[in-house]
């Protein structure tokens, strides 16, 4: 991350709604030995408010971060010559690893484990399985 | 300094987008799964590395409690802002802005903080230089950004054969437009006709330009499209912050159209 990234918003693009290829979809399993649950990110009608928005932009900027994780992870792959990546290091990691944490606050389980697919009209691809997780914070 | 009607409109709405802006981010940040997800133990890999200065220092900067002070000291200046604006209101409302989108590693909520951005960025030119000039460079980023999406959507197949949008509400948040999506699959007629209508739309901002009897038309049409886009999927803040944008594009066009003889 550079200091340019952190104020790019001061360079408009433009560009809304043109990446039609693929999205993401994040499942976890708590405990590991469990199958895997969808981690949704997404709320009722209810909730959007046209002046106050909390929740709904709330969750928007969570999944920016999935989407900046599975960039993350495209790119540390085409760079590496293994089928893996480490993404342990990654602030996108350690952000969406929280935010699968709080998803299981009530669950009784020490460790949990999440995935990243790639979803298009055509095939599902997977992009990333985590290592056994703990599920307290570090 | 006097400011025509139109500009003032635009320096109100600005200040009145940002109140809301700065009272979601404080509901946000007051939420005890924020704190979890959004400490500076998790993003400072990111600050140290692109900010050169003390950890310790950008601990503080970057605190939960700051970025609650910082939506306190928006809100404040804000409100302010709405009843006496001053270029200096606008250029502390411009600090807090880009508090905010570091703070989130570049950006809360993609092109809503960039057009708060460009509207602030002319507001400060309207009140520290020249009026015309600032409204201008808000009304070309206005009618660019139209343009733009437009011609970004126009090379991508799906939004002519229809397969756009249901793709697209799928991937909302708002999970009640996900039974549109599906709907429109099973009608893809509508689908293709939707797509191709948000399309053409877009990309007739800049000949708009030249047909000024059929602006405000466009512009209706442009504020129908934002409600739909907000209900579909939620994206309030774009409703707000490009409404204010148009009401200095009001003052600017007739300028624009002398200094261009058209």
């Amino acid at each position: 991350m550079t200091f340019l990234n952190l104020v790019r918003a001061l360079f408009p693009y433009w560009s809304f709604f043109d990446q039609t290829a693929y999205t993401f979809k994040v499942f976890t399993k708590a405990p590991i030995e469990s199958d895997w649950m969808p981690v949704l990110f997404e709320t009722e009608s209810k909730n959007n408010s046209i002046l106050c928005n909390p929740t709904v932009n709330g969750l928007m900027a969570e999944f920016n971060v999935v989407e900046h994780f599975a960039k993350d992870v495209q790119e540390i792959l085409k760079n590496s010559s293994t089928k893996t990546a480490d993404c342990q290091h990654l602030t996108t990691f350690k952000l969406l690893c929280s935010i699968i944490r709080t998803r299981l606050e009530s669950f009784p389980h020490k460790t949990f484990q999440f995935k990243i697919l790639a979803v298009s009209a055509h095939d599902t691809v997977e992009l990333f399985v985590s290592e056994p997780l703990n599920r307290a914070t570090p | 300094m006097s400011i025509q009607n139109e500009l003032l409109l635009t320096t109100r709405f600005l200040s009145f987008s940002m109140l809301l802006q700065a009272f979601e981010m404080f509901q946000i940040a007051s939420k005890r799964s924020f704190s979890q997800v959004w400490s500076f133990e998790n993003l400072q890999n990111d600050f140290t590395k692109a900010i050169p200065l003390p950890i310790s220092i950008l601990n503080k900067i970057f605190s939960v409690r700051a970025l609650q002070f910082i939506s306190i000291t928006q809100m404040g200046l804000a409100i302010y802002a709405t009843l006496f604006p001053h270029w200096i209101l606008f250029a502390l409302l411009f600090i807090t802005h880009l508090y905010t989108c570091v703070r989130f590693r570049g950006t809360f909520n993609g092109g809503s903080d960039m057009m708060t951005f460009v509207v602030l960025t002319g507001v400060l030119i309207i009140w520290g230089w020249d009026q015309v000039i600032g409204s201008i460079y808000i009304m070309i980023h206005l009618i660019y950004s139209y343009f733009k999406a437009g011609a970004a959507k126009a090379v991508r197949k799906e939004w002519w054969n229809g397969h756009a949008m249901p793709i697209f509400l799928k991937r909302s948040v708002i999970s009640n437009s996900h039974s549109l999506a599906h709907w429109l699959e099973k009608h893809p007629a509508v689908s293709r006709l939707l797509g191709w209508t948000t399309v053409i739309f877009e990309l007739l901002s800049i000949p708009m330009l030249f047909k000024q009897q059929y602006l405000f038309a466009y512009f209706a049409i442009a504020m129908m499209f934002h409600f739909f886009v907000y209900l579909m999927f939620g994206l309030n803040r774009f409703m707000w912050i490009w409404f204010a944008a148009w009401q200095a594009a009001w003052f600017a066009i007739p300028y624009l159209k002398s200094w261009l003889k058209f």
